[in-house]
């Protein structure tokens, strides 16, 4: 269970003060593929980053499972990212120069698994995700789906409890989107929760939970539309 | 754990090949800077530490003081001998079909007085237990139908004996030493028997008086690798070099020269071995006040301080150059550290990619650190190699010039090991500074960054 309790987080750019989520109170079930919509801005990523442990509150609390993360130091947040979170993001985040094993070994090189299990268990991962052939290929030398599934095989890889994923289909055609969204879908059948940004309403339409935000905000489905309408 | 971060960081530098081995070139060249100079100089130093050990560190030597009449300066003839002057047709009058040997060694002062009386210095300073001398004149030799004007040394025997690291070895390569027992043997330099075309046991004329040829020496060991009379200064050097040259000298007995010229040898150098233990310039004290009641003017002066002055002067010289390359390793470290932070910069979204699956922040220090550390080890693994190839190469190449041959690098293991540990250590603080901003970066923010 993942529990925000009056979160803010408010961001300094010069003399300005950008409030990206305000007040948020929001409860995520464990195992619900959840869903975040929203317009460009509305706070979509920043709540993610803060659920992901990459970013912390400027107030309020998170928990996970009991945890508070607000009161995490730089390391246990690393730690609990490492083991229990696993990130996919819009623009694939390989590293270039490594091959696709190897981005999927990484986490476990960080996480003190041997390199000779990382690479068993990277391999198996990629043969998960259809890319057992393609092992040896340098980001540059893969399609785009082929990308997202070397981020999804390298999210997936230290078995985290959570996969956040933001606006995965966005750089993919149609066809590829609703692979990757299908993968991750199926991850709640493996009693992890995946929980996806995306402004893309079919993906909505089939969420266990969605959530709407604007500006910083949680907000109903009727009330977004209504909103959108008088924009 | 660490084994991990040093294959990401092997991974990080052999992605960037050719940036890599720039920059490990930059720690490349200083290491192999460092080598090549400290391992040439220990070189040079132990050759003049060898030629000192060959006279031994227990010896005080006795030269001529400054000023006194410098007896040969002149040939029998007043003919000048200065720089190995020759002329023909001395010796039987008919003229020469060759010059005779060139006698190029610097002339000698000499002491303004008779023969040292070993036996009265050794009643006088109890210390003393073994003393050898020698005197050199330039004189009309003649070799069959070769005539001309030749450096005459005349050592003792217990010189050419106890004390022969002074004549650059003296080994006798063919026939046999000098004797008392055949007073009208000489012996010839290796230079000098070439040029005069003799054999054992034909004789010579020096001076009007006819010698034996009893033997030919080996050429001198200060023409193989000669350098610490080079290195002295003054007088001592003189004297040093004109001894240990003897390629181009005949000698004779040191009683056989006096008595047959009484007026013209005069001793160029005294050597006393005192016994060990005892205290060196109280001895040098007592040695001084006896040879001045024997009424010579000559100069004390102990082996010891010799290879000390030297062995002080390469230690400056040494360390002049070592810093020098140890400037241009300070340089291949800052481009190292110019590097590493091109490549934080460079690597900024890779960072926030790290640390958005789990890598904290000292991991991403330590990657980075490996990194610029494993380049360090590189470039001083390398640079010791080319080092280790120069060094051979630039003592050749020096010996060559100088005329020696049997002068080698040196590589003491602590220059081996501390170098490449120097540049792995200065490879790794030169990233420092990068690898803790790298650290640092807002995970968010560097995922944002283009």
């Amino acid at each position: 269970m993942i529990s925000l309790c009056k979160v803010e987080k408010t961001y300094h750019r010069g003399p300005n003060e950008v409030r990206a989520i305000r007040e948020l109170d929001l409860d995520i079930s464990t195992g619900a593929f959840t869903v975040i919509m929203g317009p460009s801005g509305s706070g979509k990523s920043t709540l993610l980053h803060l659920i992901g442990c990459l970013d912390t509150p400027t107030a309020g609390d998170i928990q996970l499972d009991g945890t508070n993360l607000s009161h995490l130091s730089s390391n246990e947040r690393a730690e609990l990212r490492a083991r229990r979170i696993g990130f996919v993001f819009q623009s694939f985040n390989q590293i270039p120069n490594l091959s696709a094993v190897e981005n999927v070994e990484l986490p476990m090189l960080l996480a003190h698994v041997s390199r000779a299990e990382a690479r068993t268990r990277a391999k198996a991962a990629l043969d998960q995700v259809a890319l057992g052939e393609r092992i040896n290929h340098r980001p540059s030398e893969l399609s785009g789906g082929e990308l997202q599934r070397v981020a999804i095989a390298r999210a997936l890889v230290n078995n985290p409890d959570i996969v956040l994923a933001d606006e995965p289909t966005g750089n993919l055609d149609t066809e590829t989107g609703e692979q990757v969204i299908s993968m991750l879908m199926h991850l709640k059948e493996k009693g992890k929760t995946p929980i996806i940004v995306t402004h893309n309403p079919e993906v909505g339409a089939i969420a266990d939970f969605l959530v709407h935000m604007r500006d910083g905000k949680r907000v109903e489905p009727l009330e977004q539309i209504r909103q959108e309408v008088l924009v | 754990m660490s084994f991990n971060l040093t294959a990401l960081a092997w991974r990080n530098i052999r992605s960037r090949r050719a940036r890599s081995w720039l920059t490990i070139l930059g720690i490349l060249i200083g290491t192999m800077a460092i080598v090549t100079l400290i391992s040439i100089g220990t070189g040079v130093e132990n050759a003049v530490l060898r030629q000192f050990k060959d006279i031994g560190l227990d010896v005080v030597l006795l030269t001529p003081r400054e000023g006194v009449a410098q007896h040969s300066s002149a040939g029998v003839d007043g003919t000048s001998m200065s720089g190995g002057t020759q002329e023909k047709g001395l010796g039987d009058g008919s003229l020469s079909a060759e010059p005779l040997g060139e006698s190029n060694a610097p002339q000698m002062p000499q002491a303004g007085g008779a023969g040292l009386d070993p036996a009265q210095l050794r009643r006088d300073v109890p210390e003393v237990t073994q003393i050898g001398q020698i005197a050199t004149q330039v004189l009309p030799v003649a070799a069959g139908e070769l005539a001309g004007f030749v450096r005459v040394m005349a050592p003792s025997q217990d010189l050419t004996t106890q004390f022969a690291g002074l004549l650059g070895g003296f080994e006798v390569a063919q026939g046999h030493g000098l004797d008392p027992a055949n007073a009208n043997g000489v012996l010839l330099g290796a230079h000098t028997a070439q040029e005069m075309g003799v054999s054992i046991g034909e004789t010579i004329t020096i001076g009007g008086n006819t010698f034996i040829v009893v033997g030919i020496l080996a050429p001198s060991r200060q023409t193989r690798d000669g350098l610490g009379s080079d290195l002295l200064n003054g007088q001592s050097a003189e004297v040093f070099h004109a001894l240990a040259n003897t390629d181009d000298a005949v000698f004779i007995l040191y009683q056989q020269a006096m008595a047959l010229w009484p007026d013209r040898f005069m001793s160029s150098m005294i050597a006393i071995r005192i016994r060990s233990g005892i205290s060196v310039t109280d001895t040098i004290a007592k040695i001084n006040a006896a040879v001045a009641n024997q009424g010579l003017s000559m100069t004390p002066i102990s082996t010891q301080a010799l290879a000390d002055n030297v062995q002080k002067t390469l230690g400056m010289v040494k360390i002049v150059l070592a810093s020098i390359a140890a400037i241009s390793l300070l340089v291949g470290a800052v481009g190292m550290m110019n590097t590493m932070y091109t490549a934080v910069l460079e690597r900024t979204r890779e960072i926030g990619i790290l640390k958005s699956i789990g890598a904290k922040d000292r991991q991403v220090l330590g990657i980075f650190l490996i990194d610029s550390g494993l380049m360090g080890l590189a470039g001083g693994i390398f640079g010791l190699i080319i080092g280790v190839a120069a060094s051979f190469l630039g003592t050749s190449l020096l010996g060559r010039w100088m005329g020696v041959t049997t002068f080698s690098p040196s590589f003491p293991p602590w220059l081996l090991v501390g170098v490449v540990w120097f540049s792995f250590i200065l490879g790794a603080l030169a990233g420092i500074w990068p690898a803790w901003h790298a650290a640092r970066l807002d995970p968010v923010r560097a995922l944002a960054s283009d």
